[in-house]
Parts: structure tokens; C-alpha cells; sequence
């Protein structure tokens, strides 16, 4: 009894393995029988008897092998369910070619000349179609026959208006499911290559269900770990990305659509942010300014001064400049010219405005940003900074400059300026604004008025009036 | 037989070896790992050079060039009604008092809510407001004239429904305690331009601390000189600065050098770093007596600004707090987080009803928070100053019905699937409206974000790579985001 279930057992075992078998066994008859083939050939050509010699037990050997493939074969087309036109004819093909490799055996110990010949031919031609379309089988179609025509690129820009399924969808699972869930093989009974199957599902049932309290068998599998046997792509194959699973999961969670745009669909917004570039940073842009690198001894006596020098970022040589309110002395503002260049951002809130200060800010040809706040620049000092050629965000709220200073002000790179609590009076602005045609100006002061509900008690009462509802109303509910 | 000797030897040693022997060979073994690991985790990795030079809050370089230098986190405790003040359902409106369908409350957990409640429509009144049509009701009638300058995020969710818990999440990543907040690792990465204040101060009004308590702006595993300083906005801004009487600055200066020299020299003797620490909060006290009383008074403002934010000196209010907070980004601190509580419309008492109750603490708010965008906007700080409102999580579409028993005030219970925040300024897309919930507002089916992903989206702004900054603790690198968020780029202009 106990015997006989473990000697089922391990002829189950057998059969099993036999089947895994095949694809390593199928080269043996190929290389043989190739063996076979050029001896002939080679036997044609000078007649000698040491390529004649073996024949007989090389054929005899290709057409075993040729037999083992063909029974390993029928145990693997059973266990992983192989069906349709590809697998018919390499199953044809591979038992015609056994038969033949047999009769070939057979004529050259009789010396049949006529049947041998025959043999050779036929049997070449069916060995090569064995071949091929065991290949397919095994790789998918794109192996063999790479497309020529790229896939489309898709961006943040073009993706929503990408069809869901034929531009992002179908090239995945082209990729990575049809080489066994296609025209060619369709294990599990499964095709994933057209609507139709895929609305259909394979052999438990359909795949992708509307019903989004039950989560769809593909959505699963796909998830399922790698050593898990259900996990599909099968350990070995060409595995799906992160972001393929994200894609799949959304587009059959969301509905499983065939011609919506991918905008149309739910919860677009998650997958169109897959679309770009880096997943982690959106980062500003920083001017492709070539500098000369930072020196560090520099820096540190500037930060000891108590003049902050910072990079903008870790790697780069542009630095954002803090001068913390501080009188920034001679010897300062000459470590300072050692960096002049690489200054992007330059924070002079509250500072006290020198002529040297000046002259040195003038000559930050970098510099992008220029906070004067609360400073006590003038309108004269004000017009110098007209030669900062890169110039494009001026802050100088609270200063003493006036409509005068402004006038004289000429930064085309320029783009935001504040100027709130300065001497600009209200009715200059029209004419400052029609001086800087491309200049985003604030001037503030702007205004939160105060209405009687900012200080009041909101009450039941008022409620109810506003609500139209009577003292009577509330108290019959 | 000296080959058999030797056996015999190896033998009787082997047997000496008792139960006893193995057990306390064991322990040692053991013992060591365990205290190989404790050490580790007490070694403070020192990579970017924060606590292991002389100023924690050097300015440090971010991973990349920032769009915001600073942050202001508007927290309404208590968390407000997303459906009283943003996301506007009419289809709600119009159950209005019917029975909760058993289809959305199957299987779901509420923190009162019990049985089969009512929906409720919201008696505010919607309107789309500024060019970007963002829907915001009258219960903010200020904010509605800056819609254009807001981003506001109808799909947040959170998995916490518990304040305490969900504040946590919202602030440090972990709903469990000894994660360090939002604030202590921007100024652990960026360090603080101001030397002279703290880089990470807190503020609270509405009469109580957050839920949380101070948790909420710890500093976890990092060094303690990160944690938030909680300033009161009412008397003195930071309890025990002020010089004893008699005791002139120079004298307290003195002191504070000699208490310096003998931490040094512990410090020298034990390497620890909260020795470091506590230096470093000693100078910083010291600096601070003279420049917080100066920057936290909002007395010298002129009146327009007093009338802008609707401020009362002296008083304690989110109106002074806000003010306050523009004051102390003026002035270079890297993160204000500011506390309101109130916000807990549950409906058990007419103070906490979503009709008047929470009109009353939009009041409380609106102007303010109005003005405080619009002050840093004027004074050019909006544009890298980062501000965000929001509460920690939603409020249910359901009227409360506590134990089973309707509420005695229209009020709604804790939602954590899906609430709505806003953000202003800090390099974040002007005038849009991201994300959408299903018709009654219960879940949302496009674009749900998450704490980790405000948070991705903080730190993004600030020039990091969320996924990069980290500290080495208990032999693993740490992240604000753990192993999640994302930076949602269309929020980012």
C-alpha cells in the first residue's frame, strides 16, 4: 500500500520532471542528426570511408533522441496545457521527423539508396520547422522577429492623451505575458493579446472583473511573492517593474477600458505622475553658470566674519550669500570677491548700504536674487544696480527708494520686484509699471477689510434667522 | 601512546565542562551582541556634520536648489470639516437626514459613530471663487478673495482616526511617539539663518495644546537641539529668559561661560552628545534672552497690520500667532508651526457644532491666516516661504450619532478616508484645486495623498530628496517618509 503510493508518487514525480525535461532533451536530436548531415555531406564531396563508417550508430542514436524529445514532449504539452497552430505544428513536425530519422536508420543498413535520399531532405525540412516553432514556444514571437518600429515614448506631457490600454497597457503585457498568453501558447488557457480574451479570462474564470470589492486574479497573481508558484511572470521570465504593476493594477481597478484616454479614467493622476523623469525631486531650475570652484578656506573665514556662504546645493558650485545683518568690513568684503562669481543669491536684509558694498554687489555678475529689504539703499546707489546683467528678483520692501530710483532702474533680465512700504506713492505706480512692461511688481498694502463677523460671536439664534427657521419649527423637531 | 594521552586529556576537559559553564559562556556571548547593538545605536552618525561641530544650526547645503526656505504649518487641531469649508456635495445636501445606505458603512470603523446614522448636508454656503474657481463657503469669506493665490488638496488621507495618532502621522511620519517632527529634520538638514532665535518654533492658541502634545514637534532620535521651542504668545514668549532680579547680563553671561567650561569638560570625559546639546541650548538661551522678547513682540507693528490679521496684543490668539510666524520667517527661522485647537465639530456640545460652532472658529482664522499670506506675499517672502493649513484628518459625510444616539448639534465624526488642506506659496502651483472624492465626500477617486507625501513634498521644497535625507539609528538609516511618499509634481509650479 505505502509502497505503491510512493512508487505513484515518483512516477508522477517522473513524468513531471520528464515534461521539464523536453526543452533540454530537444537539442540532442538537433545536434546529432546536424552531426549525421555534415558527415554526409562530407562523405559526398571525397568519398572516404571514415565518414561512412559511423552513420549507423549516429542515426541510430538521433532517432533515440529523437524518440525521447517526442515522449518528453506529449508530457509537457499535457501538464502546461499547450494549444493552438504554433504548438500543432512543432508537435507534428518533432513526431514526423522521429519517423523519418527511424526509416533513415533502416535504409542505410539495408542500403535502400532511394529512401535514404528522401529521408535526408525530408528529414532536414522537418527538423528545422521543429526547431523554429519550438522556439516560439519557448521565447515569443518578439525574439525571433523583433519589430521595427518603435514604441511610442511616453512623457508627462503626452501620456494623458494616450489611450489607456493600446499605448501603455497592451505594450506591457506584449512584453511581458504574451510569449505564454497568446496567439502562440496560452497556459492557464489564458490569451491576453485582444479584448475579447482578455474580457474572457482563462481556465478559473475571468481575469478582470468590474466588481472592485473582489480584486481580479491577474491583479493578484501579479502581486503574489516570487517564490509563490501562482506568481506570474514565472521565476525566470522577464519580470514586470513597479511602475508596470501600478500601471496594470489601476487600469483593470479603474474599469479595465479598452479606448479611454488615460485622463478619462479614475485616478489618472497617480499613474500620469509615473510618466516623468525622476520619481523623487521636482527641483528648480539653476542657471548653467560656469564658475570656477569654491574655496573652502574662503568660505570659512567669511562664516566665521559671520557672513553665511552656503552652497545653493550640495553639489554645486553656486553659493546663496547671507551677510545676517552684520557691517561688512574691508577685509570681509575682499574674501568675499573670491566668491563674487559663484554668488547667485545675495540676502542684505537690514544692511547697512556702504559705497564698497554697492560697488561689490554691481559686480555679482550671477546674481539671480537680490534681497534689500529693509536696507538702507538710496535712490542713488539704487540706479547702480542696472549693471547686474542676470538680475531677476529684486526685494526692497522698506527702504527709503522712491519713484526716482525706480526710473533709473534698467534690468531687462528683471522679472519680480517688490516695493511695498517704500517711498513709491500709490499714484506712481501706473507710470512705475509701464517703466518695467515685463516686471511682475508688488507694491502690497493690500487690505483684509474688517466685516462685523470678524469680532463676533456667531449664536444659534443668528443661525436660525439666517436659516429661516423659527423658534416653533426647531422645537416641533 | 602519546597520540591516546592526549585524547584522554581533550576527554577529561570536555568533561569539566558543566551545564553550568555553557550557560554563563551563553550569557556573555549573548550579552555582548545585545550591548554591541545598544552601542551602535547610541553612536550619533555624524555625516553631515550637524551635532558634531560647534553650531548645530550652521547652514547646511540642501540635495538641491530649493524652491522654499521656510515653512509655516497652520494645524487646526481637532481637525476641521472638509465639507463645511472645501469640498462642496450637493448630492449630500440632498440626502440630507436620510439613513446612512448600509453599502458605505459596511465593515467600517468610526471612532463614535455607531449603528446606522443620518447624512448631513452642510448648511454653508459654496461659491467658486478667483479665476481658478476653487470652491470655498462662507464660513471663509477672507479667504475666498486669495482662492487664486491657494493649492488646495481635496484628496488627503490618512489611516489614523484618532487625533493624538493622526497628529503624529502628520507631523513626525509614525503614528506611534519617537519619530522626529517635520520641522526637526528641516533644521537639522538646512541648519537656520538666525542664530540668535531658534530654526524651529511653535506656537499654539485655542486654549489647549494639540492632542499630541509635544511629540508633535520632538526631534525623535535626532539631537534635541532640533526640537521645536514652543513659544507662549501670551506674557512672557519663553518662560525663565529673563535675567534674575539683580543679576546683570554681564554676570549671566559669565555664568553661563562657567557652566559651559564644565559641560565641556564632561563632554571631553563621556562623549556625550547631549552634553553638546545642552551647550548649544545654553548659548542659544543666552542669545535668545535679548532677540525673542524683540521679535515675538508684535506691539511696534504699525496699525494697518493690526488690522489686517484682526491682532490684539497681549491677548492669546492665532491671529497674534500668525502675525508672530511672519515676524519670525522675516527674521530666518526655518519652520513655525503653529496649533489652533478647537476644531472638533463632533456635535456633543454647541460649541463643537459644524453650523455655529465651527463658524465661530473659522473667525477665529480666516482674516488671519488671509493676512498672513498676503503679508508674506507683499514683503516677497511667499514666494520661498512654504505655507500649509490643515487639519489632521476629515469629518464623516454621516451626522455623529454617539453610543447610538443622534448628537445633540449637527456635528460629524472623525473621517480619516478622505479631507481637504491647502497650500500657499513656497514654489506650489497657484490657483489649483487637485484631487476629487466620490459624491458624498466619503472616499476619494482621484489622486489621493498621503501624510508621506505632504511630507515628500515639504522636504522637495526645501531641496531634499525625501528618500535621502536620513539618520543612522539602531543600525538603520531613518527617513521622515519611512519607505513611502511621493512628490505629487503637479502640485509644484
Amino acid at each position: 500500500m505505502t509502497l505503491n503510493m510512493i512508487l505513484s508518487y515518483l512516477t508522477f514525480k517522473l513524468i513531471d520532471f520528464g515534461g521539464d525535461l523536453h526543452p533540454l532533451l530537444v537539442h540532442f536530436p538537433v545536434g546529432i542528426f546536424s552531426l549525421a548531415v555534415i558527415l554526409k555531406l562530407m562523405w559526398l564531396r571525397s568519398e572516404n570511408e571514415i565518414y561512412q563508417k559511423p552513420m549507423p550508430f549516429i542515426l541510430l542514436i538521433s532517432a533515440a533522441a529523437g524518440l525521447l524529445s517526442v515522449i518528453t514532449g506529449l508530457i509537457h504539452a499535457y501538464n502546461d496545457e499547450f494549444e493552438g497552430d504554433t504548438f500543432n505544428q512543432h508537435r507534428l513536425n518533432g513526431i514526423t521527423f522521429t519517423v523519418i530519422s527511424l526509416v533513415l536508420y533502416i535504409s542505410v543498413i539495408k542500403n535502400r539508396k532511394q529512401v535514404e535520399n528522401l529521408s535526408w531532405i525530408l528529414g532536414s525540412i522537418a527538423l528545422f520547422i521543429t526547431g523554429e516553432s519550438g522556439a516560439l514556444l519557448t521565447h515569443g514571437y518578439n525574439l525571433l522577429h523583433p519589430k521595427s518600429t518603435d514604441r511610442l515614448e511616453l512623457n508627462i506631457e503626452n501620456v494623458k492623451s494616450a489611450t489607456a490600454y493600446t499605448d501603455i497597457v497592451r505594450p506591457i503585457l506584449a512584453n511581458k505575458c504574451y510569449s505564454c498568453h497568446s496567439s502562440q501558447k496560452q497556459k492557464g488557457k489564458l490569451r491576453l493579446d485582444t479584448k475579447e480574451y482578455i474580457l474572457k479570462g482563462g481556465k478559473n474564470g475571468s481575469i478582470v472583473s468590474s466588481d472592485t470589492t473582489k480584486e481580479s486574479e491577474l491583479i493578484t497573481r501579479i502581486h503574489l511573492p516570487m517564490e509563490s508558484d501562482d506568481h506570474m511572470p514565472p521565476e525566470g521570465k522577464l519580470q514586470l517593474t513597479e511602475k508596470e504593476l501600478k500601471i496594470i493594477s489601476w487600469w483593470i481597478k479603474n474599469g479595465a477600458d479598452f479606448d479611454k484616454k488615460v485622463s478619462a479614467i479614475p485616478n489618472s493622476i497617480d499613474i500620469i505622475s509615473l510618466f516623468t523623469s525622476n520619481d523623487n525631486i521636482a527641483q528648480a531650475v539653476i542657471p548653467d553658470f560656469k564658475v570656477k570652484a569654491l574655496n573652502t578656506t574662503t568660505v570659512q573665514t567669511l562664516n566665521k566674519g559671520g557672513i553665511s556662504v552656503t552652497p545653493i546645493a550640495l553639489t554645486s558650485n553656486l553659493v546663496s550669500v547671507l551677510l545676517n545683518q552684520k557691517e561688512v568690513n574691508s577685509d570681509l568684503l575682499s574674501s568675499l570677491k573670491n566668491v563674487q562669481e559663484n554668488i547667485v543669491y545675495l540676502n542684505a536684509k537690514k544692511q547697512k548700504c556702504s559705497p564698497e558694498l554697492i560697488q561689490f554687489i554691481t559686480q555679482c555678475k550671477n546674481l539671480l536674487r537680490l534681497d534689500l529689504s529693509q536696507s538702507s539703499i538710496d535712490d542713488a546707489s539704487l540706479s547702480k544696480l542696472s549693471a547686474l546683467p542676470n538680475l531677476n528678483n529684486l526685494n526692497l520692501t522698506g527702504t527709503q527708494i522712491s519713484k526716482r530710483g525706480l526710473s533709473a532702474l534698467k534690468i531687462p533680465s528683471l522679472k519680480f520686484l517688490y516695493v511695498f512700504n517704500t517711498r513709491v506713492l500709490a499714484e506712481d505706480f501706473e507710470a512705475i509699471k509701464s517703466d518695467f512692461p515685463h516686471v511682475k511688481i508688488d507694491s502690497g498694502n493690500y487690505q483684509v477689510p474688517i466685516l462685523r463677523s470678524d469680532t463676533t460671536l456667531y449664536t444659534r439664534d443668528e443661525y436660525n434667522k439666517e436659516n429661516d427657521i423659527s423658534t416653533e419649527k426647531v422645537k416641533s423637531k | 601512546m602519546k597520540s591516546s594521552q592526549l585524547h584522554h586529556l581533550k576527554q577529561s576537559i570536555l568533561q569539566e565542562q558543566t551545564r553550568r559553564h555553557f550557560i554563563k559562556g551563553s550569557f556573555l556571548g549573548l550579552g555582548g551582541l545585545a550591548m554591541g547593538a545598544m552601542l551602535n545605536g547610541c553612536k550619533i552618525k555624524s555625516d553631515s556634520g550637524g551635532e558634531s561641530g560647534s553650531n548645530a544650526f550652521e547652514l547646511k547645503p540642501p540635495h538641491f536648489n530649493p524652491r522654499a526656505k521656510s515653512v509655516i504649518y497652520l494645524h487646526m487641531a481637532g481637525a476641521p470639516s472638509q465639507l463645511e469649508l472645501f469640498d462642496y456635495k450637493p448630492e449630500l445636501i440632498k440626502m440630507d437626514g436620510q439613513l446612512c445606505p448600509p453599502s458605505i458603512i459596511e465593515g467600517k470603523k468610526f471612532a463614535f459613530i455607531r449603528g446606522v446614522p443620518k447624512m448631513l448636508g452642510t448648511t454653508a454656503k459654496f461659491k467658486q471663487h478667483g479665476q481658478s474657481g476653487a470652491w470655498i463657503s462662507n464660513y471663509l469669506p477672507h479667504l475666498q478673495t486669495i482662492a487664486d493665490e491657494l493649492c488646495i488638496i481635496k484628496s488627503v488621507s490618512t489611516d489614523q482616526f484618532n487625533h493624538a495618532p493622526a497628529q503624529l502621522l502628520m507631523h513626525t511620519g509614525s503614528a506611534r511617539l519617537g519619530r522626529p517632527s517635520i520641522g526637526a529634520w528641516a533644521t537639522y538638514g538646512l541648519g537656520s539663518e538666525n542664530q540668535n532665535l531658534p530654526g524651529f518654533v511653535v506656537l499654539t492658541s485655542g486654549g489647549n495644546n494639540p492632542d499630541a502634545g509635544k511629540s508633535a514637534w520632538g526631534s525623535g532620535f535626532l539631537p534635541s537641539v532640533y526640537q521645536g521651542v514652543q513659544c507662549r504668545s501670551e506674557g512672557d514668549p519663553v518662560l525663565f529668559l529673563q535675567d534674575p532680579h539683580a543679576v546683570s547680563r554681564d554676570l549671566r553671561h559669565a555664568s553661563i561661560e562657567a557652566i559651559n567650561h564644565i559641560n565641556q569638560a564632561e563632554y571631553a570625559a563621556n562623549q556625550d552628545p547631549e552634553t553638546q546639546s545642552r551647550i548649544q541650548q545654553y548659548e542659544l538661551a543666552y542669545r535668545m534672552q535679548i532677540s525673542v522678547p524683540e521679535v515675538m513682540n508684535i506691539n511696534e507693528e504699525p496699525k494697518y497690520i493690526h488690522d489686517m490679521y484682526g491682532t490684539q496684543p497681549g491677548k492669546s490668539s492665532f491671529a497674534n500667532n500668525a502675525l508672530l510666524a511672519r515676524k519670525l520667517v522675516e527674521n530666518g527661522v526655518r519652520y513655525v508651526q503653529l496649533f489652533d485647537w478647537g476644531w472638533d465639530t463632533h456635535g456633543n456640545v454647541a460649541e463643537g457644532s459644524i453650523d455655529v460652532g465651527l463658524v465661530n472658529k473659522c473667525r477665529e482664522i480666516d482674516k488671519a491666516t488671509t493676512a498672513l499670506i498676503l503679508d508674506l506675499k507683499q514683503r516677497g517672502l511667499l514666494e520661498d516661504t512654504l505655507v500649509i493649513w490643515g487639519g489632521e484628518f476629515g469629518r464623516t459625510p454621516m451626522s455623529e450619532n454617539r453610543d447610538g444616539v443622534q448628537n445633540a448639534f449637527k456635528g460629524r465624526d472623525h473621517h480619516a478616508e478622505a479631507f481637504t488642506i491647502f497650500m500657499a506659496g513656497g514654489g506650489i502651483r497657484k490657483g489649483y484645486t487637485y484631487g476629487e472624492t466620490d459624491e458624498i465626500g466619503y472616499s476619494i477617486v482621484n489622486g489621493r495623498v498621503n501624510p508621506h507625501d505632504i511630507q515628500a513634498i515639504i522636504l522637495n521644497q526645501l531641496g531634499f530628496d525625501h528618500e535621502k535625507l536620513t539618520y543612522e539609528f539602531q543600525g538603520r538609516p531613518f527617513r521622515l517618509t519611512d519607505v513611502e511618499g511621493k512628490v505629487i509634481k503637479e502640485l509644484i509650479s
